[in-house]
């Protein structure tokens, strides 16, 4: 289990790529010579690896229509692992994901020789692997998204490189816990510190919980096609107490007759885990599970905000129903967006809105509207009418816009254009956050915390309900179908 | 110190890192290293710029010390350095690298050994500082610098396996004590040394029962040359070695198992995994521990959202199968996966690998073994109801998601099944919708690979290859342009399949749909695109080309393709009839074919075009199907074998370099003889003139004729080619026989090669006829050379006799007029005679030969000389005209007086006297 090497690249459209930190292990690089005999392949030189990358993600030629090494159909990718093909062979795993402009590259170490390959499940340093480079992600991704911020956050990673992976092993994948750390406790203690624990808190003591739902939709107001619906859900936590291995117990409970909470997932801290919390998953069809709650987690917490867990959720009903109709008369488009808070559901935003796109067909000059609730503005240039509902629905939970639209010449350099929204097939996107609710019933709090630990601390619980990917689609023209399933 | 300063010095160390070689060849090893190693010892140089510096023999030590000896010796100057750098938290870091780059150095540049100072210095070294338990005597700043120490020991215990396994007791003695967070390191550190001591106690074989228990409690040295006598690293697939010690062997073991799995928690992440994948190892080795061990942490591993401890539990699964996880077990952690592979909050790298992890699930009971994808037995068609690919998935998860629900839909049946696989036709008509209506790249690509996979495993069923075949050509029609991807497809198809009877079908429909397009659809730059699908189909000897080649003969006659000569269309088009040339059956097409090359060698109005349709076309007329294949296959190649080909097919024979060259004989094989023929072709002059003969114009009309007429003023002789004597056998057939001739001199136009198709020895010689065109009058010798080809098809080259040319083989009658009589001659004799006095022009001339020659015998002699040309004779003078090309006369009246013969001679160009006279000479010599 060990790292043969490291990169972090940045790439511009247009193909070309800059290596902006590289690192080596030359003592793994040599036990890799002795584990992959004749199958081993060196690691060339950056001045070679940069190439040989761009070219096998598919980064290089981006004006050229069809280039037979890049756009081949028997060329599938299914997995983030590439073989790059230098000089007298081709290295092998290597680990490549993008993330905005940078790609984050990996070899890991592979303990068993290479010829046939070997099932990605069976080296066992391609989750390490996998880790360390999310580790190297969150840190890069911290602070502002500037050139001047990643420059001085690639100027740290050397020595914080040193620290969590010193010679190919990695001990370490929270580089920026790293960078903060003060050091720990002195060592005369009598139980053992954890190792992720870096640094010490003073002062007030509080425990933090707080649940984020997002809620995603596709409606399509269709006879035969199924509107899907998910909810999945996080738990942050952050435990600002003195002690060193303090213990914490957050339990998550569920209304009477709630869905149960399926597909959990929780942090490593997480020490033990009742198994009934696990039965319940969205695999199965029909959910046999008698188990609804408290969902309980007792876990030791580090010092930062943490995901203490995951978990999705299988409601009745998505929150806001509605349709959306557009239809060609001429040259102009007539729309109808109904939109239908649902009863069950708390009726106080923080923010909502409906922004209805138009994609290639230019700029927007006209529109005229009746609307029953909210306000509405047009942004022409982009083609986007945004329709802010505001904090709350009206009494009778319905709302209404219709209205025709009227578009000017095309410009195509400044068309806002999408691939999949082509003749009549459009959609209506919902924005809208709902605190202190959960569409699945979920909460904590101050009684379903447990702290054992010497001083009192403050407990601060919190939910909130996020639209993320709420769409309605165009009833009256074709809409690309997400959910299917061969047993409705 | 090195000069420049920080920006410089940066700009120094990024060229280096990023091709280390080329600088390293610019500057010089010994001089950088020299410089490095100053700056590290220079007190004015920042901390920051030494740890840089430090950082580059951390990563290419056998770039900058490529021998055993330099890496020795600059890890003794390290030593040195990180023994004089004070102990105290602001040169922390620097010591830390100063130790990464000590030890790099060593096991690089295999210098870690028992007999070397360093190696021995730096191991005691790392004891000692690791020994500093619990910041006891360093202090609390000091920690990272031991668990750095740490860390070293464990990399020098997994490149050396056995080094530390003398030690186990003190290793665990100190990661019990070790309180502080530093006791991961510990941890970790005794995990690797436990490890590879029982794998080498497993190695050596048939241990006794209690050498568990002495292994784990032994503090003894270190042992140097552990991993010397068992294979190069230990493996972990591949054999295994086992022990089976009695149960009451492993009770210490065990107990120390549970404990560091109890402390599990207690480490990051990566590290437990790091921890646990040791373990699982050890455990695996020593077959009478129980995995159960493991079953604590079952229930936290399988709901964890951390890939490297999820990975964790299926490697267990993998090595333990049934000892550890039940049937149910296994079905619960399938279950999960599939969970993990949709999960919305996992990020898409992720839920890719645990696809990939689904189709090599380590089963309990697996029905085969190989490395490929296989699917799980318990993967059920409603365990994957939710994994349905949608146009808003990336590319990856689009396709990996199709290739395992298509591996689930081939295993299974039923009615789910069968709307699965409706569902995922209609995703594929959702991609068909969009790369209809756009030119994007991504989905244009992923459109096509989702179509080769679909093929790939459903080509058995027949509709559903008919709609893709139509879908795609609904494509194609919209956008020509779509051409290579649908070329690639083919042509990957057709390797894919054992049959490829679908990628034939999609050519011939492909085929229909292109021939039948109207004409405007039909101009470049889209037609380009259309003969470059027509030249792939013509690759398909299944599918008749007839109306290919019907198609292209239409635009060749219909539009104007040809007048307007563009070359890349040309091009396009013969690549279509090369293609139809090399793979096809020709018989039923090769009319067709033939009318539209010959079409083109006519018509298109581009030279290089033009010549290529001539080159097919002649190939098409004259050559074999076997021969016209090996030809046209041999593009690739450079011209050397082309030719090789070529020659070796002429003569069907291997052994082309002979055929290669022109052969040069040494005795001349031919031989050309004057034919003499009193009829010889006499150039005819048509003249525009008179019919009349009248006395007063002769003259006049007479030279006129030479300036009007067009008539070529050359003379032919003829000549036997015939064999010499003493040829050999295999000259006795001769073909393609070529005579060319060479003047020494330029009074004779360049004279025209003579061909001559076939000579044989037991036929008649063949008779050629000389062309000669003199500009002046002149005998001369030319000097011949036959090229011909013998029977066996090698060339020869053989010199013939020099052929002369002499004086009377020009000589020619005067040339009169078609209209004059007979006797006009003598008029013109007489007239000519008059009007070449010597002096009215420079070239006149006249002159007396006299010989001795008797009365009866002047008949004769001017019989025999000037047979011809004897103009008048009577009173015993003869008056001869002789005509010389190009325009010149020799004009003589001989008679005979006293025994001597006198010839009186005028002619209209003086240097034709020396030739007479020659001749004169000659002649009487003869007499």
């Amino acid at each position: 289990m060990a790292i043969r090497g490291l990169w972090l690249i940045s790439h511009e459209k247009g193909g070309i790529g800059v290596v902006r930190f590289s690192r080596r292990y030359p003592t793994v690089e040599k036990r890799a010579k002795a584990f992959n005999g004749d199958s081993y392949v060196t690691i060339p030189e950056d001045d070679l690896f940069l190439p040989a990358l761009l070219t096998e993600l598919g980064l290089t030629d981006p004006d050229k229509n069809f280039v037979e090494y890049r756009d081949s159909c028997s060329r599938i990718n299914k997995t983030s692992v590439y073989a790059l093909p230098v000089g007298e062979g081709n290295l092998w795993p290597v680990l490549a994901i993008p993330n905005k402009d940078l790609v984050y590259v990996c070899v890991p170490l592979v303990e068993q020789s290479m010829n046939p390959l070997p099932p990605l499940i069976t080296i066992s340093g391609i989750s390490e692997a996998f880790t360390f480079l999310a580790g190297l992600m969150g840190f890069i991704n911290s602070g502002q998204k500037n050139e001047t911020d990643l420059c001085a956050k690639v100027a740290q990673l050397p020595v914080l490189l040193t620290q969590a992976c010193p010679l190919g092993s990695p001990t370490d994948s929270n580089l920026q816990g790293l960078l903060d750390s003060n050091m720990g406790g002195p060592g005369n203690q009598i139980q053992k510190q954890p190792a992720w624990k870096t640094s010490k808190y003073k002062g007030k003591a509080q425990v933090k919980v707080c649940i984020s739902e997002k809620v995603k939709c596709m409606q399509y107001d269709k006879r035969d096609i199924t509107d899907m619906w998910q909810v999945h859900g996080t738990v942050t936590c952050k435990c600002d107490l003195e002690e060193a291995m303090p213990h914490v117990i957050v339990s998550l409970n569920l209304p009477a007759n709630g869905s149960p909470l399926q597909d959990i997932l929780v942090h490593p801290c997480v020490a033990s885990l009742d198994s009934a919390v696990l039965t319940s998953s969205s695999v199965d069809l029909t959910d046999d599970s008698a188990f609804s709650g408290p969902y309980k987690f007792p876990f030791t917490p580090p010092l930062d905000w943490f995901n203490l867990c995951y978990y999705t959720s299988q409601v009745p009903v998505p929150p806001i129903l509605g349709f959306y109709q557009l239809q060609e008369e001429e040259l102009k488009l007539k729309i109808t967006v109904n939109l239908k808070l649902h009863e069950s559901v708390k009726n106080g935003f923080e923010y909502c809105e409906a922004r209805i796109p138009f994609f290639n067909r230019g700029s927007i000059t006209h529109f005229e509207h009746k609307l029953s609730y909210g306000q509405l503005e047009v942004l022409r240039e982009k083609g986007v009418l945004v329709w802010v509902i505001g904090q709350k629905f009206p009494k009778s939970l319905e709302i209404s816009l219709t209205g025709t639209v009227i578009f000017g010449s095309m410009s195509h350099l400044q068309q806002p254009s999408n691939p999949i929204c082509t003749g009549n097939t459009a959609y209506v996107k919902l924005y809208f956050r709902i605190p202190d609710y959960t569409l699945s019933g979920c909460y904590t709090d101050q009684h379903s915390v447990q702290v054992f630990s010497s001083a009192k601390p403050k407990i601060i619980t919190s939910r909130e309900l996020i639209s993320s990917d709420y769409y309605i689609w165009n009833s009256k023209a074709s809409a690309p179908v997400v959910y299917r399933s061969p047993f409705l | 110190m090195v000069a420049g300063n920080g920006a410089d010095w940066g700009r120094r160390i990024t060229s280096f890192r990023f091709s280390p070689r080329r600088f390293l060849s610019n500057e010089g090893t010994k001089e950088f290293v020299e410089e490095l190693l100053q700056d590290l010892k220079s007190e004015k140089v920042t901390e920051q710029r030494k740890i840089s510096t430090l950082t580059l023999f951390l990563e290419f030590p056998l770039l900058l010390c490529p021998d055993a000896e330099s890496g020795e010796q600059t890890a003794e100057i390290l030593l040195d350095m990180f023994s004089q750098t004070p102990n105290s938290a602001k040169f922390l870091t620097l010591k830390c690298h100063l130790l990464l780059a000590i030890e790099t150095l060593l096991i690089s540049t295999d210098s870690f050994k028992e007999d070397v100072k360093a190696a021995q210095e730096l191991l005691s070294l790392l004891m000692q500082l690791a020994s500093d338990l619990n910041d006891k005597k360093q202090g609390e700043a000091l920690r990272p610098l031991r668990i750095t120490a740490c860390e070293g020991l464990r990399e020098l215990e997994s490149c050396y396996p056995g080094l530390l396994s003398q030690k186990l007791e003190l290793l665990y003695s100190m990661r019990q004590q070790e309180m502080t967070a530093a006791h991961q390191s510990y941890t970790l550190l005794y995990s690797v040394a436990l490890k590879n001591a029982v794998q080498l106690l497993a190695q050596r074989g048939a241990p006794t029962d209690g050498a568990l228990k002495e292994m784990i409690s032994r503090n003894e040295g270190f042992l140097w040359h552990a991993a010397e006598n068992t294979r190069g690293g230990l493996s972990v697939t591949g054999e295994q070695f086992l022990l089976l010690p009695a149960n009451g062997g492993t009770k210490e073991l065990k107990s120390i198992l549970s404990l560091l799995l109890e402390d599990l928690y207690l480490l990051t992440s990566v590290s437990q995994s790091s921890l646990l994948w040791q373990l699982i190892q050890v455990v695996a080795i020593i077959r009478t521990l129980s995995p159960v061990i493991f079953k604590s942490q079952l229930v936290r591993l399988f709901g964890t959202m951390d890939i490297s401890l999820f990975h964790s539990i299926l490697q267990m699964k993998g090595l333990f199968t049934d000892s550890l996880f039940t049937a149910e077990d296994e079905s619960f952690l399938l279950k999960r996966l599939v969970g993990m592979t949709q999960h919305p909050l996992l990020s898409t790298p992720v839920k890719l690998f645990y696809i990939d992890c689904l189709l090599h699930f380590p089963e309990n009971r697996p029905l085969n073994s190989n490395t490929e994808e296989n699917l799980p037995v318990l993967l059920s068609v409603q365990m994957t109801a939710s994994l349905f690919p949608t146009v808003f998935h990336d590319n990856s998860t689009m396709l990996s998601r199709q290739n395992l629900l298509s591996l689930v839909y081939l295993e299974n049946e039923g009615p789910e099944t069968e709307r699965g696989m409706g569902y995922l036709s209609e995703h594929i008509m959702s991609l068909h919708a969009i790369v209809l209506y756009n030119t994007n790249r991504e989905f244009t690509a992923t459109f096509f690979r989702t179509v080769f996979l679909f093929v790939r495993y459903f080509n058995f069923s027949e509709t559903l290859m008919e709609d893709m075949i139509q879908k795609i050509l609904e494509l194609y029609r919209k956008n020509a342009a779509l051409a290579p991807y649908l070329i690639n497809l083919i042509n990957q198809t057709h390797k894919l399949l054992n049959v490829p009877s679908w990628s034939i079908a999609l050519s011939k429909a492909l085929q229909s749909l292109i021939v039948e397009l109207p004409f405007q659809r039909l101009a470049p730059p889209m037609l380009h695109w259309h003969l470059k699908v027509l030249a792939r189909i013509a690759k398909e000897n299944a599918i008749s080309q007839n109306s290919s080649i019907q198609l292209l003969l239409n635009i060749a006659l219909c539009t104007d393709l040809c007048s307007s000569g563009d070359w890349k269309t040309g091009n396009a088009i013969l690549s279509v009839c090369k293609s139809i040339l090399r793979h096809q059956q020709l018989d039923a097409i090769f009319a067709i074919l033939a009318d539209l090359l010959q079409y083109l060698l006519l018509h298109f109005e581009d030279i290089d075009i033009q010549e290529r349709a001539r080159f097919y076309y002649m190939l098409l007329a004259n050559l074999s199907k076997d021969k016209l294949t090996t030809i046209l296959s041999m593009t690739s190649t450079v011209g050397q074998s082309k030719t090789k080909t070529l020659s070796s097919i002429m003569s069907e024979d291997e052994n082309f370099s002979s055929l290669m060259t022109i052969h040069a004989t040494e005795q001349p094989v031919l031989q050309l003889r004057r034919l003499n023929d009193e009829v010889c072709a006499l150039p005819v002059y048509t003249g525009l003139l008179s019919e009349e003969f009248t006395t007063g114009c002769c003259l006049k009309e007479y030279y006129e004729q030479f300036a009007n007429s067009p008539a070529p003023s050359a003379l032919t002789l003829q000549y036997l080619l015939a064999f010499t004597n003493n040829v050999r056998p295999q000259d006795h057939k001769l073909f393609c026989i070529e005579l060319q001739f060479e003047q020494s001199d330029s009074s004779y136009e360049p004279i025209q090669v003579i061909n001559v198709p076939c000579l044989f020895i037991e036929r008649q010689p063949e008779v050629v006829s000389l062309t000669l065109e003199p500009r002046l009058p002149c005998p001369t010798a030319l000097s011949v050379t036959a090229t011909y080809s013998t029977e066996d098809g090698a060339t020869y080259q053989s010199q013939l006799q020099p052929l002369k040319i002499s004086f009377c083989d020009i000589f020619l009658p005067l040339p009169l007029l078609t209209a004059w009589p007979l006797k006009a001659q003598c008029q013109l004799f007489e007239e000519l005679w008059q009007s070449f006095q010597p002096d009215t022009a420079d070239l006149y001339a006249e002159s007396l030969f006299c010989f001795s020659l008797s009365q009866q015998s002047l008949s004769d002699f001017v019989h025999n000389a000037f047979a011809r040309f004897v103009v008048s004779s009577h009173s015993d003078v003869y008056k001869i005209g002789i005509f010389l090309l190009p325009k010149f006369h020799m004009l003589m009246q001989m008679k005979v007086l006293d025994d001597t013969a006198s010839i009186r001679i005028r002619t209209d160009n003086w240097e034709v006297l020396p030739h007479l006279s020659s001749y004169l000479k000659e002649r009487i010599a003869r007499q």
